[in-house]
């Protein structure tokens, strides 16, 4: 699965993308399997709380998780994950 | 008049029989309409709706806010306002940078602007006073030449400021803008063009920061600190708008917001991951990931930036200087750099070479145009190649093409250069298909597709000034989550929405505050920062009413002018051709959220009522 991320997050997973393979199922889980992976990706998308961090996207498949199931979301292999800390312009 | 930031003096310009005048600034109106966008509409309802745009009658308003030139962070704005010519309705237009600060520092709350001189002229502003002179000698001069021209450059390191326009004012492009310091424009509604056909070239002001307004010693010094100190710490800390700041090796500092990092421009891919991203005169909703990326914040950042300059007090530094080093444009170091050109010159005209892109950024900043009208041009023109409807076709991504057709326009060089002068509208109207014309009121789109990002297109639809993103920012709420985060792709409860954001927007705009202080705080702050420079009560409650007044006094003026609810539209392509990528299916719901919009609104199909105008007290 290709889960790419955007602006300040590219320095924590060094890069573009990610090429996760085998993924789980739901958001949450891939995401625990990125901080893991990932120094620094954790505090990123999350309060001490757990919870995701305000402004923080999380699209599957161009849909933000925040209106879909949030980190209980479910992904397929062939779901597009994009990425984003709080981005703003106009 | 005892109101405070204010320097009461407004210099009336006649250009054609080269006199001005001096007066106050009318305090009633002060009160009611605030400053800057407000008060100028103010002054061009008093001088007539109905006057024809491009008319000695029409009137060219500088506006400045109570806040204008201040230590208030994000206050380094000015209004442009006047009739424009694009769109038939009333218009106000703001640019960053430094003049509005030294024109306020130059003592002048506004200057109003009538008449037609008989040969070029400009205005030169010191002390209190406006100077006409002759600018045969500037005539024909790009901004670039005109800026240095007069030694003008931002920050403390010069005392002039230079606002002008390009050849295309010249030429009667009705999308051409004003421009200061080489790349700041205030883009929207062809105040170039107005001010083209009044031969004025452009506005010189000296000034120094010992001119700026001050509290007084004692307790109101203390209460405007607290109120600068909470507004400023609110931006600093915002996840969005905290400054950014690098390592020794480049790198982002942790802690670093994305706005001030990567400019406006790190919208790229956000808006296209969800399928708001039209492309191809908006024919499609996405474009591919790498095309977006290949025109981002990021790819700028990373590839092509070389320095970060910033407006009068303001600590996010959005703006973007950057140098292309390869290919045709070589050499070439621009500023300005903004998601809405990336995107009306990108996918929209189907190109995905940041160079192109730069470079006819560059030239809109040089001849004075507004590059969100120019990319709706020329991707119109692109697909009317595409179906046949023209005799010399420019195909999709053609940027040789696109970079000739941008300097055809600027100087009304041939058919095609004429026709799109007059913008997307008109164009596509000459040539017998205005639904290819991606327009509202004759002003183009914005970079939000409004099937997959509705409430803009609400906001699109009933805008005071044509097309707009910035009248009412629902992507706060729908891309980011501010003041909630509301469904990108749902229409219910839009409407009400919307009217928050617009009313809010009227009244930063009157302080006048970059829109961007929206993303950190909002109408508490804004009170405070009113009450304590200006020195009159205000609450919360009183911003929004204050806004909401605005807007309807913006809305009453196109009533006048002509227009009711049936110009409150959008192109047909929005409302009956489903969007593509993950919008797929999605058009946009416009009489819905209109039905929602005008009961919230207390409007009558599109008119504001005798009673609503006497409830905000713009009629007694």
């Amino acid at each position: 699965m290709i889960i790419r991320f955007y602006a300040t997050l590219r320095p924590l997973v060094g890069g573009r993308s990610v090429d996760l393979e085998n993924p789980p199922e739901t958001v949450e889980e891939i995401l625990a399997r990125l901080s893991e992976e990932y120094e620094g990706l954790h505090a990123q998308l999350f309060d001490e709380d757990g919870t995701v961090r305000r402004f923080v996207a999380i699209m599957v498949d161009g849909r933000d998780i925040r209106h879909k199931e949030g980190l209980q979301s479910r992904v397929s292999p062939e779901s597009e994950l994009d990425i984003f800390p709080p981005v703003a312009g106009g | 008049m005892a109101l405070g930031g204010f320097a009461n003096r407004v210099a009336r310009v006649n250009l054609t029989d080269r006199s001005v005048t001096y007066e106050g600034v009318n305090e009633d109106d002060a009160r009611k309409y605030i400053g800057a966008r407000g008060l100028g509409v103010k002054y061009l309802l008093d001088n007539g709706p109905e006057v024809d745009p491009l008319s000695a009658e029409n009137m060219l308003a500088l506006v400045n806010g109570p806040l204008t030139g201040t230590e208030v962070t994000m206050s380094g704005r000015l209004a442009f306002v006047t009739k424009s010519p694009l769109t038939g309705t009333v218009t106000d237009s703001h640019m960053g940078g430094w003049s509005a600060a030294r024109l306020r520092w130059a003592g002048l709350d506004a200057i109003l602007i009538t008449g037609k001189a008989s040969s070029p002229v400009y205005l030169e502003v010191a002390d209190g006073a406006v100077e006409i002179k002759d600018a045969d000698h500037l005539w024909g001069m790009g901004i670039h030449d005109t800026v240095k021209h007069f030694g003008s450059g931002s920050g403390n390191s010069t005392d002039v400021s230079v606002m002008s326009i390009g050849q295309a004012g010249e030429n009667g492009v009705l999308f051409a803008s004003f421009l200061n310091e080489d790349d700041r424009a205030a883009g929207r509604g062809g105040t170039g063009a107005v001010a083209g056909s009044k031969n004025l070239k452009c506005v010189v002001v000296r000034g120094t920061r010992d001119g700026r307004w001050r509290p007084e010693q004692g307790e109101a010094r203390q209460k405007f600190r607290a109120a600068q100190g909470q507004h400023l710490k609110l931006i600093m800390e915002s996840p969005v708008t905290s400054p950014s700041s690098t390592n020794d090796d480049g790198s982002l500092k942790d802690g670093s917001g994305a706005l001030s990092a990567f400019g406006t421009n790190v919208l790229m891919n956000a808006v296209n991951s969800i399928g708001g991203l039209g492309t191809k005169n908006s024919q499609l909703t996405q474009t591919t990931p790498e095309a977006a990326n290949a025109v981002s914040g990021e790819t700028m950042r990373d590839d092509f930036l070389t320095s970060e300059p910033t407006c009068h007090a303001c600590p996010v530094a959005c703006k973007k200087e950057v140098e292309i080093t390869e290919g045709p444009h070589a050499g070439l170091k621009m500023e300005s750099f903004e998601y809405e050109p990336a995107w009306s010159l990108g996918s929209n005209c189907g190109n995905d070479d940041p160079a192109v892109i730069a470079k006819i950024i560059d030239q809109c900043n040089d001849y004075g145009m507004d590059a969100i009208e120019i990319g709706n041009a020329i991707s119109m023109y692109m697909e009317a190649s595409e179906r046949g409807y023209v005799d010399t076709p420019l195909d999709w991504g053609d940027g040789a093409g696109m970079v000739q057709a941008a300097e055809d326009i600027a100087h009304a060089a041939g058919s095609i250069g004429q026709a799109l002068g007059q913008g997307p509208a008109k164009a596509a109207a000459a040539w017998g298909h205005p639904e290819i014309s991606m327009t509202v009121k004759g002003q183009a789109v914005p970079a939000y597709d409004p099937r997959g990002i509705k409430g803009e297109g609400l906001g699109y639809a009933t805008s005071n000034r044509g097309a707009c993103h910035l009248r009412g920012y629902t992507p706060a709420s729908e891309l980011l989550g501010i003041p909630v985060k509301t469904d990108p792709l749902d229409w219910d409860g839009k409407g009400p929405l919307l009217k928050i954001f617009q009313d809010l927007h009227a009244f930063s705009d009157s302080l006048d505050l970059c829109k961007f202080s929206a993303f950190a705080v909002g109408a508490p702050e804004y009170a405070a920062l009113y009450e304590t420079v200006v020195g009159l009560p205000m609450s919360e409650e009183d911003v929004m009413v204050a806004g909401e007044r605005i807007y309807n006094l913006e809305r009453y003026y196109n009533n006048l002018a002509g227009f009711d609810g049936s110009h409150d539209s959008l192109p047909e392509r929005f409302l009956t051709e489903p969007a593509t990528g993950p919008a797929e299916g999605h058009v946009c719901e416009l009489d819905q959220m209109k039905e929602q919009y005008y009961e919230a609104r207390g409007w009558d199909d599109g008119v504001v009522g005798e009673g609503k105008l006497r409830e905000l007290e713009i009629v007694s």
